[in-house]
């Protein structure tokens, strides 16, 4: 300013108000900026927030209807809970409309033998009885539903604004749009010839339906199980159809049976698990087990108490699949019974399997006297003798939520409409009705990270399996698979990204020339300008095939390759002096030749160690059981070990190779070091094969946990394609850490006689320890979200093993491909936010974490 | 006696000192740390061929989209 003066220009005392305005302006947009990316990182939240929130809404209730009706044995609904029917126990169906509970059809049996037994399906849709003459009849109950045009409506409906439902005839009528009417009627129903099963009275009955439900098949079987007497009956009633006339024919098993209850009667029985198992539950608690091996015989090969003391088994039912039965005690516990594989220390029934309480849910104080399954989804709802419903998601052992409902008796019927929203309960004079919504049942603490015991498993498992094998088993929305996946893919790529890129860093910022670095520092930036999706694809499709066949190669040059460098290190140190100081800009130029040789070494050494180690097949050594364990720990163990002596020779042992050092030449000391090189390569192999001996002498394995079958995605190939992914971003942090470390200090050091490498490690890198870690801690949080690497090349298998050689399927790849085929507003859909949700927090754990620490590193480094 | 000898002893230990000073031993490799500055090197050096292979990788494969193949013109034996 005072040159302005000089030249005779007037020295301007006021800022111009370009300046202010700019100011202000630019001060403004920061702050909107700055204050705009938190609100927008809150809105994000926000968004996954409420989206997952409504996981955990309870099932919502509506209030009850009671209707007065007769007393029915089995009552059913239609979809939209306007016409119900009811089984008399005289075996006739009645119609009935569900305001005023008036009669509007009646289907006769035309039989006047006693109804002894009676049976309906999960679904509502069949219903067996059992007669006391030793017959079952069956019949089909459909519902007809037919949409009419308004001029279609016969001149005895009255359907007005006022009144948009009405009951003519056997049919009710309503409004469906502005000009059309739904007509819902049930159709005739018509009952089978009867089919003759014993000479005494059928006492419980299962029955299943053909369904194969092809109309152009040949044949159907029909499945009936019965309890008659002492004995337990199993039938097939196979209707062959041939030119337009069918025949039948009956196959009949039978098998003795102790009746377990005075009047002989058991509470349930179930034919499970496709028709080969049955299981009669009695009052007194026990589960009969009968076995039906196809077409040959039935036979009890199981008793087994499903309660203990003076509780009783007061109610039970099949679970929709019919993989379980449902058993209700007298002290309002609902249990869940599965047949599954004996474990080794069990004590095995003749056929190797066993009754197995898998779910055991309390879900009142009071003796359950109803259940019923749901045939949408694994829903049971549970009456008990106070009139409280309880409706719970069995697989996970979650009590959704109860209800009350006030009747004149024990509800002895509970009924679950064919959508799964109304609920009917019963009593032998009334029958109560109300639609609820049942939410997302499957989203419990313990479905998503427990362990649950599904249907068809023999023990609990954690397990994501979004999309249900058939409509009748449950999804699994284990989110542990997730988050292990993602964990795994994080740990191997950080073993490999780290040492690359923090070395890297280091010798670029202190040991190459300004020029170089310049150089050499965008070229390894570049690898950030590179999509991961091209890394994940060239992970999978060009590097999978090459690994598989050379793997013993690139196991062994990961630890040749560090080894040959320090060798060359070594060897380095035999030239002398002068001609070290003027080789020394060719030093990295050196490195990059060593790489190809210890490639070349790897290459040569894989083929002699692979048929030393695993009979020349290590991919095949993987996959079997067979071949001795030493070559597994071997695999493991000389790493170990090399890195053990690498830190005693730094460690303990430095302080005697000290003095040696001080006392000798330096090229006989050079020579020295080659010599322990070796003689400390040499203890490393000798020691690792004889623990490696030790452990596979004692029968221990490797495989099954850290090496298994090899799968040609799996957790090596990400380890090197995400690694490749976060290089760059530790690098370049790492290395502007070093960089920042101010230049007085290298120089004070390395005045006071101090090597470059003594600088190195004692100054420079501890004062940038917490850029360091930053560095880490940033490339684990890209690691962790990284999508389209793992999508690419971890093989998207939701497995929980440690096993590096196979694939796994991370928080980020669920995400990214089953969003888009999850139905909006679903609880798979919903559980996807939640990953994503759980993805947010461990990003933010490890940002946390990574700041904290890096708090104490500043702090301790500016104090120097 | 006593001080010839004395100063004899005193040489004897300047000298040494000055030779210790003087000469490199083996100490003074030691502290270079050459092997660990091979083994950060060499990591740098993975790092560089790991950039460059990959980038030639896709160039070795993706260009050749820019020079067609010739078609293989097969012949049967019968024409």
């Amino acid at each position: 300013m005072a040159e302005n003066a000089y030249a005779g220009q007037k020295r301007r005392k006021q800022t111009p108000w370009s300046v202010k305005f700019g100011d202000a302006l630019v001060s403004r947009i920061i702050a909107v900026g700055g204050i705009g990316t938190i609100v927008a990182i809150l809105l994000v939240v926000l968004v996954l927030v409420g989206t997952a929130f409504p996981l955990l809404n309870s099932p919502q209730v509506e209030s009850w209807t009671k209707l007065n009706t007769t007393a029915y044995s089995k009552v059913g609904i239609d979809a939209d809970g306007v016409l119900l029917w009811g089984l008399t126990s005289e075996g006739d169906i009645e119609v009935r409309e569900t305001v005023g509970a008036e009669i509007l059809a009646t289907f006769g049996l035309g039989s006047d033998v006693e109804v002894t037994a009676t049976y309906q399906s999960i679904d509502g849709r069949t219903v067996a009885l059992g007669f006391e003459d030793g017959t079952i009849r069956t019949a089909r109950i459909e519902f007809d539903d037919a949409l009419l045009s308004a001029d279609q409506i016969p001149d005895g409906v009255e359907l007005s604004e006022q009144s948009p439902i009405a009951a003519h005839e056997s049919a009710i009528w309503q409004w469906f749009d502005s000009t059309s009417v739904r007509r819902t009627q049930l159709a005739e129903v018509e009952w089978s010839d009867p089919v003759k099963l014993a000479d005494e009275a059928v006492l419980a009955i299962d029955f299943l339906p053909d369904d194969s439900s092809n109309r152009f098949a040949r044949s159907s079987t029909q499945r009936a199980f019965a309890v008659c007497g002492s004995q337990a009956i199993y039938c097939t009633i196979t209707e062959k159809k041939r030119l337009g006339r069918s025949t039948t024919s009956v196959d009949k098993f039978e098998c003795d049976i102790e009746p377990r209850a005075e009047d002989g009667r058991p509470l349930q029985i179930s034919l499970l698990n496709n028709a080969s198992q049955a299981v009669i539950v009695w009052p007194n608690g026990t589960l009969d087990r009968i076995t039906i091996e196809d077409d040959s015989a039935i036979s009890l090969v199981e008793s087994h108490p499903a309660v203990f003391g003076d509780t009783t088994v007061t109610s039970a039912a099949t679970l929709l699949a019919r993989q379980t039965i449902l058993c209700g005690t007298s002290d309002g516990t609902l249990q869940g019974w599965a047949i599954v594989r004996a474990g080794e220390d069990q004590q095995a029934t003749n056929d190797g399997l066993l009754l197995a309480m898998t779910h055991s849910i309390k879900t009142s104080q009071q003796p359950i006297t109803s259940i019923i399954s749901s045939s949408q989804s694994h829903v049971a709802a549970v009456a008990d003798a106070a009139g409280q419903i309880a409706l719970t998601y069995v697989t996970n052992d979650t009590l959704l939520g109860t209800t009350q409902v006030e009747l004149d008796a024990d509800i002895d019927s509970l009924t679950i409409g064919p959508d799964g929203e109304i609920l009917l309960a019963s009593t032998p004079g009334q029958t109560a009705l109300t639609s609820f919504d049942i939410g997302h049942p499957e989203a419990s603490l313990k479905g998503y990270f427990g362990k649950v015991w599904y249907e068809a498993h023999d023990e609990p498992k954690y397990i994501w399996q979004s999309s249900a094998a058939t409509e009748e088993s449950e999804i699994k929305l284990s989110l542990m698979p997730l988050v292990f996946g993602t964990m795994k893919a994080t740990l191997y790529a950080m073993l490999i990204s780290v040492p690359l890129a923090i070395f890297a860093a280091i010798y670029t910022s202190e040991f190459l020339s300004p020029k170089a670095r310049n150089r050499v520092k965008p070229v390894v930036e570049m690898m950030a300008s590179l999509p991961s999706v091209v890394l994940g694809y060239v992970a999978a499709l060009v590097v999978a095939p090459h690994l598989e066949a050379h793997l013993m190669t690139v196991l062994l040059s990961l630890l040749v390759v560090p080894c040959m460098l320090v060798l060359s290190g070594h060897l380095w140190g035999l030239l002398p002096g002068q001609l070290l100081i003027r080789l020394q800009s060719w030093r990295l130029a050196l490195m990059f030749v060593t790489l190809p040789v210890s490639a070349l070494v790897a290459y040569g050494l894989s083929g002699p160690v692979e048929s030393w180690l695993f009979s020349s097949d290590l991919v095949g050594w993987l996959g079997s059981e067979d071949g001795s364990s030493f070559g597994g720990w071997m695999l493991l163990l000389v790493p170990a070990c090399a890195l053990i002596a690498s830190f005693l020779l730094s460690g303990p042992l430095s302080v005697w190779i000290r003095t040696y050092a001080s006392r000798s030449k330096p090229r006989a000391f050079a020579v020295f070091s080659i010599v322990r090189y070796f003689a400390v390569a040499a203890a490393v192999l000798l020691i690792a094969s004889a623990i490696a001996a030790a452990l596979s002498g004692a029968g221990m394995d490797l495989r099954g946990s850290l090496f298994d079958t090899y799968q040609d995605k799996n957790a090596l190939l990400v380890g090197f394609a995400l690694g490749f992914c976060v290089i760059p971003i530790i690098y370049t942090i790492a290395d502007d850490a070093l960089q920042a470390v101010p230049r007085q200090l290298r120089s004070a050091s390395l005045g006071c006689g101090a090597t470059p490498w003594q600088t190195t490690m004692r100054v420079v890198v501890p004062s940038a320890m917490s850029g360091l870690f930053s560095a880490v801690m940033i490339g684990l949080g890209r690691a962790v979200g990284e999508t389209m690497v793992v999508l690419c090349a971890a093989g998207n298998t939701p497995l929980m093993e440690w096993n590096i050689f196979n694939g796994f399927k991370t928080l980020s790849a669920a995400l990214a491909t089953e969003l888009p085929e999850a139905a909006k507003g679903s609880t798979h859909f919903r559980t996807l936010f939640l990953a994503a949700l759980v993805l947010f927090v461990l990003t933010l754990i490890a940002n946390t974490l990574a700041e904290l620490v890096r708090i104490r590193f500043r702090k301790r480094a500016s104090q120097l | 006696m006593s001080d010839t000898a004395d100063n004899t002893a005193r040489t004897e230990q300047q000298t040494t000192r000055r030779s210790r000073r003087t000469l490199e031993s083996g100490h003074s490799l030691l502290s270079r740390g050459e092997p660990q500055i091979w083994l950060i090197g060499g990591m740098l050096a993975v790092c560089i061929i790991m950039i460059v292979g990959l980038l030639a990788l896709i160039l070795y494969r993706g260009l050749p989209a820019f020079w067609p193949q010739p078609v293989h013109w097969l012949v049967l034996n019968d024409g």
